[in-house]
């Protein structure tokens, strides 16, 4: 296992009282795998996603609680210093926008140089030199050598990702973390860039942790996927099988939610009400409220805990997951708001 | 405590002397008494006398007037031409842009002093003269300022959706931009009341304020520096009023400021619940 | 119906000839050039072209989807339709009248026929003005009924939007970005437009919220019968509520025609691209291979020349470097500009 979440807690400190973030995560990661973390904006896939590469800001956040074993290692553990050891050389980030990762000042090539004599100091010039050419050749960014005196700003968005894709995977890392790194991209752009990312996963046998609130996404992207609401895994297991056959009504309704190519004049099924505040840590299940499922059965007064359901060793936190079916034609009618 | 609240008093207070300068001040301002000049502090007279015997304390109250009417006239001035011109300049753009612009360039590169020297040279030397002199150095910030405001605003969807649901130039400039650009505009008035006093001290204090005998802070500590030795607290208090009111009003400035820009910045925070 | 600038001014037939559509909205050959200096120290300007040649018409009860990537020009063509840019050439014309050559007073009442609704719902509402204040400020601007009706007004817009009468007296921020997109539905219904267009009017929202949206687009379609020009990157989304649908590429219309034979029998490279990235692919039709487009979009201050797509199309050939394609029409009501379609 490369790399074992234990019960991860995340809590920001507000003036309102602590806003849970993250409650209580756990998954596994094996080597060379893409785990694929979806979910909508408050769900807490961000801070998720900061507290693995430790960045959380503290304050006013703080990890409250678990681990991140990667490679024998408690990551929450470690020291700043020790953390800066692990990032760049043993994990590789892609971020959302690269105009705001990258330096604007500074020459591409020569940040993804940065990168490698971060974690090698006694590297030369010239072989720092042919080692970013080489990576702008496997990410796939034309005229690598034009490349590498061109400032961000003189790039186009995709070529700008690949540049921050060459920066994460520079030292050869065993794990990639991508956060949202296709959002801001045009669609034919995107597929273009996940395609390099597929075969640089392929090639280095790197794993990797994709983040996105797109669940299609997902189908060419991740080999497992978590679903996350309200700071916790609804539901987790194999791609193909959490979209098919999902087994926690949150996903059911989040996938009928999804408008698709072939949903022409058709009412899309909406989830009415809205995420129940972060600062709140309720009993029962956080999705209650706004379950199509629930039908306010007594049961869903007690939070779900995720197990294990059907036979594609999917896991759900319902009560009610067998009841679950992405075909179900009763989800929340659409229209009526809770202002 | 909080500053701001020791900050606005002091402007408070100061504008109320000033307002009621006849009613709270112990003596006639002009009242000569010349068998106790240069007194200090006394139960007689707090802060003592001048060399011509008159109360400083009831001149300092009254030369408050003098400078509340200066800065509140010229941040008047200042902001109604400056915000307009920069308006016009934000709006258009054009050559009205590159013209105003660049007159107001020229009126900055210019030291304020020198400025409103140059002012009270072409209108003579006087109380309105100075007014004018110090709304002139105000006005290229006023309309920098505001210029800078429209130019960022004017591409808002908020104001395209008033453009397109039909509103007319005017009613977009008045109406809808230049409440959204109010904030750092009151910040820069309260910064060019703070500067308004100095200026209108120094030109006092060059003789080219309110004449004598009418009292007036400049003129004041410019009378008193020479008897810096043996009475310090004719220069010194008027001195002092002069520092701790700009020192207030840029506090007050600063928090404003500070306040507004925070407002701009919920503007794109977006909130985390979903619908 | 959409037709190039060169061909003259005839009907494509869209094969629903049930009734005489009225044509309310449509653009004549638009261009829209921006001047814009290639560096600081360079004296002479070159232009980027936004918007080249595009023709169309919206006809009333209809919805056109504009579909394309960022840079298309679809944002732009949004704006000239609504009035708020004037294009360098070529005529906007609402009932048959050029709208750049109004009286200030016909003008106006252009503006209360085409609204607009924009992607950003934390910019598109006034932060300082009350929900009340925003959504009757059309009312107050054509003078239409006192206070009280326009309150009375307000609170009905609302009700159509699925808010309730309390959100009247609130700010802006109080308010979600899905509260907000409604909030600016309601402002841009004021005035009961025929037409509305929609700039991206869900990209900046969620999933869920998302689908609360389209489908409040789709009631009042029905209800209403008001036209939409909806502009989106989001294939997905466009093809939910237009009934006909125009594919963008560096301010030219690429493809055109209804929405189901644009899906599922595209006869333009690039729309096949584009369909095939989407990540909700058009599902169970197996055999839609995948396509990567190589290359990087082109920069629309330096178009190729010829067919702007060939640098990224794996069938270019030597005519699409030499010649520009014109939008040509394929099948009943598809149109497509390619010397190469797929059929």
């Amino acid at each position: 296992m490369l790399m074992t979440v234990q019960d991860l807690s995340v809590v920001f400190e507000t003036d309102r009282g602590p806003l849970h973030a993250v409650r209580g995560v756990s998954f596994e990661l094996e080597p060379g795998k893409t785990l694929g973390i979806v979910g909508e904006s408050g769900s807490g896939k961000t801070a998720l996603a900061r507290a693995l590469m430790g960045i959380v800001k503290n304050p006013p956040g703080r990890i409250a609680g678990g681990s991140v074993l990667f490679e024998g290692r408690d990551l929450v553990q470690l020291s700043e210093r020790e953390m800066e050891d692990v990032r760049g050389s043993q994990i590789g980030f892609i971020f959302q926008d690269p105009m705001v990762s990258l330096n604007p000042v500074m020459r591409v090539g020569l940040q993804v140089a940065e990168g490698i004599f971060a974690h090698d100091s006694q590297i030369r010039k010239e072989e720092v030199r042919r080692r970013v050419l080489a990576l702008f050749k496997s990410v796939r960014l034309p005229n690598p050598e034009r490349c590498y005196s061109m400032y961000p700003h003189e790039m186009s968005g995709g070529m700008r990702q690949r540049v921050q894709i060459a920066i994460a995977v520079a030292n050869s890392p065993r794990l990639v973390i991508a956060d949202e790194p296709t959002t801001a991209l045009d669609v034919t752009v995107q597929a273009q860039v996940l395609e390099t990312l597929k075969a640089i996963q392929t090639d280095s046998g790197t794993a990797m942790i994709f983040i996105s609130h797109d669940l299609a996404l997902m189908r060419t992207v991740a080999d497992r996927i978590i679903v996350m609401y309200a700071g916790r895994i609804v539901e987790q297991g194999l791609t193909n099988a959490v979209l098919d056959f999902p087994s926690h009504p949150y996903t059911a309704a989040l996938l009928a939610a999804a408008p698709t190519l072939k949903s022409r004049g058709r009412r899309l099924s909406v989830i009415p009400g809205s995420l129940p505040s972060p600062l709140l840590l309720e009993d029962g299940c956080s999705f209650e409220a706004r379950c199509y499922l629930s039908l306010n059965r007594a049961e869903c007064g007690v939070r779900p805990v995720l197990a294990e359901v059907g036979e594609l060793g999917s896991s759900s936190a319902c009560h009610f997951s067998k009841e679950v079916s992405v075909h179900s034609t009763n989800f929340g009618d659409g229209g009526e708001d809770v202002s | 405590m909080d500053p701001l609240w020791l900050a606005l008093f002091i402007a408070f207070a100061f504008a109320l002397t000033a307002l009621l300068a006849p009613w709270v001040a112990p003596y006639d301002p002009i009242e000569q008494n010349l068998s106790a000049t240069l007194q200090g502090p006394s139960w007689a007279n707090l802060l003592g006398t001048d060399h011509l015997g008159r109360d400083i304390l009831s001149r300092i109250i009254h030369g408050a007037r003098p400078t509340l009417l200066t800065s509140s006239i010229a941040v008047l001035i200042a902001g109604s031409l400056g915000i307009s011109l920069g308006m016009i300049s934000g709006y258009f753009g054009g050559l009205a842009d590159a013209l105003i612009m660049r007159v107001m360039d020229f009126l900055l590169a210019i030291p304020a002093i020198l400025l409103a020297l140059l002012v009270i040279v072409i209108l003579g030397p006087g109380p309105s003269s100075a007014m004018f002199a110090v709304a002139v150095v105000g006005i290229p910030e006023f309309a920098r300022l505001s210029r800078s405001q429209i130019l960022s605003l004017r591409t808002r969807e908020f104001v395209l959706a008033s453009k397109s649901a039909g509103a007319s130039t005017t009613r977009l400039l008045f109406r809808v931009l230049l409440p959204n650009s109010a904030g750092p505009l009151v910040a820069q008035a309260i910064v060019l009341a703070a500067l308004a006093v100095f200026l209108e001290a120094a030109l006092s204090f060059l003789g080219l304020g309110v004449p004598p005998p009418d009292p007036s802070w400049g003129q004041m500590v410019s009378a008193g520096k020479s008897y810096l030795q043996y009475a310090p607290g004719y220069s010194l208090f008027p001195g002092v009023a002069i520092a701790i009111l700009i020192l207030s009003l840029d506090v007050i400035a600063d928090r404003i400021r500070l306040h507004f820009s925070g407002d701009e910045n919920s503007i794109t925070e977006a909130p985390t619940k979903a619908a | 119906m959409f037709r190039s600038s060169t061909e003259s001014a005839n009907h494509v037939d869209n094969g629903n000839n049930s009734q005489a559509d009225t044509v309310l909205l449509s653009a004549d050959a638009v261009e829209m050039r921006f001047a814009s200096r290639k560096s600081l120290f360079s004296r002479s300007s070159s232009s980027v072209v936004a918007v080249d040649g595009v023709s169309f018409t919206l006809s009333s009860g209809e919805a056109l989807g504009l579909v394309g990537e960022s840079g298309c020009g679809k944002s732009t063509l949004a704006r000239i339709s609504a009035g708020l840019y004037k294009p360098t050439s070529g005529i906007v014309r609402l009932d048959g009248k050029d709208i750049n050559s109004m009286s200030r007073k016909r003008r106006k009442q252009f503006h209360r026929q085409v609204q607009i609704v924009f992607q950003d719902p934390f910019a598109s509402l006034d932060p300082r003005r009350s929900i009340l204040e925003i959504i009757t400020e059309p009312l107050r601007i054509h003078r239409i009924g006192n206070r009280k009706s326009q309150r009375e007004r307000a609170i009905d817009l609302l009700q159509d939007v699925g808010l309730d009468e309390e959100v009247l007296d609130r700010l802006p921020r109080d308010f979600s970005g899905g509260q907000r997109q409604r909030i600016s539905i309601a402002r841009s219904l004021a005035l009961e437009p025929a037409v509305l267009i929609l700039d991206e009017p869900v990209s900046a929202l969620d999933v869920s919220v998302q689908a609360q949206f389209l489908n409040l687009l789709q009631g009042l379609k029905e209800r209403l019968n008001v036209s939409y020009l909806l502009i989106s990157h989001d294939l997905a989304v466009v093809s939910l509520v237009a009934d006909r649908v125009a594919v963008m590429y560096l301010g030219r219309i690429v493809e055109v025609g209804r929405t189901e034979d644009i899906f599922t029998k595209p006869t333009h490279p690039y729309t096949a691209a584009l369909i095939s990235a989407s990540p909700e692919r058009s599902g169970e039709t197996g055999g839609a291979k995948r396509i990567i487009l190589e290359g990087d979009p082109p920069d629309p201050a330096n178009p190729p020349s010829g067919c702007s797509f060939r640098t990224r199309c794996w069938k270019a050939a030597e005519k699409c470097a030499s010649e520009k394609p014109m939008l040509v029409e394929r099948r009943d009501g598809q149109a497509s500009a390619c010397h190469y379609p797929e059929l």
